[in-house]
């Protein structure tokens, strides 16, 4: 009895650090979305019109997979 | 019995909640950015033109989370707290189609000057939205009411089609899609996906490119 007491102890002091680190590292990777987010945000708007600009938009050929469309670039003009 | 009623209505429940689908209506005339240069939780961005250098965007970023939206805005404010070059400012509510969210105004410091962000942030279903406006600062204040419109555009629905208010247009584009769904030829099939995406460019403006590039990647997904 005192042996099984001991184990569940010793489990117990074993698991509590680990789920306490995994708990931390859910709470690292949480938010990233916002931080990615304001990141691609400053970086979008920092591109200048001009060649740079060419490679920063999208056709729709890229949007939707598998489109062979070559007219289809009109898309992302749709607005 | 009623173990089964209730299997069944956390079957009914999570259907539900896996057809979801979301989109915002992003200013007219915005540009689609190229997705292969956004970052991994970034879905979509748009950029848009105006007279300053530096050009506004908007972009949406979700995650899977595990979190309340107050807790969520906690980690949130913490990373903009521990960057030496942001300060933040939480604006508190802002009502979206989707439900309520809440509004940060980000300011940060980068070496070709200071940019300005509004950031609303939604949780629903273990799942954080976050939609993020970004502009260069004296470009800002023009940029405010455009990116609070945009945001307020946020909408779930289980049906892409349900948003479209003309009946007509509705059941046309119904007819294309079930016609597209019954080919079977390959050649055919891109032919009449060309028709589609054709008219749902041409005659659903209304409802945005974001929109229009959901229904289209659905159409092109579904089985």
């Amino acid at each position: 009895m005192k042996k099984a007491i001991f184990y569940l102890m010793l489990l117990a002091l074993i698991v509590e650090p680990l789920q306490a680190q995994t708990t931390s590292r859910t709470t690292k990777s949480q938010a990233s979305a916002a931080a990615e987010g304001s990141f691609d945000a400053t970086a979008l708007s920092m591109v200048v019109w001009g060649t740079g600009m060419a490679i920063v938009i999208a056709t729709a050929a890229i949007l939707i997979p598998n489109s062979t469309d070559d007219n289809s670039g009109n898309n992302s003009h749709a607005n | 019995m009623l173990t089964r009623v209730f299997l069944i209505f956390c079957c009914l429940c999570s259907y539900g909640f896996s057809d979801a689908y979301y989109f915002f209506k992003p200013p007219k005339g915005w540009k689609v950015a190229n997705p292969d240069l956004l970052s991994e939780s970034v879905e979509i961005g748009f950029i848009g033109k105006s007279t300053f250098k530096f050009k506004p965007s908007i972009n949406l970023a979700t995650e899977e989370v595990s979190l309340s939206l107050e807790n969520y805005m906690k980690e949130v404010k913490k990373i903009y707290q521990n960057d030496r070059t942001t300060s933040y400012r939480d604006l508190g509510k802002l009502p979206t189609k989707a439900g309520p969210s809440r509004l940060l105004e980000i300011t940060k410091k980068t070496k070709f000057g200071q940019v300005k962000m509004l950031q609303a942030i939604l949780v629903k279903n273990n799942k954080a939205y976050v939609l993020t406006g970004a502009m260069e600062s004296k470009g800002f204040i023009d940029m405010y009411s455009i990116f609070i419109k945009t945001f307020q555009s946020f909408t779930f629905t289980d049906n892409l089609l349900s948003v479209i208010q003309n009946v007509e247009k509705k059941e046309k584009l119904k007819k294309t899609i079930s016609s597209f769904q019954a080919l079977e030829n390959k050649k055919d099939k891109q032919k009449q996906f060309n028709i589609l995406q054709k008219m749902i460019t041409k005659d659903f403006n209304e409802l945005g490119t974001h929109w229009q590039i959901a229904i289209l990647k659905d159409i092109q997904t579904a089985k």
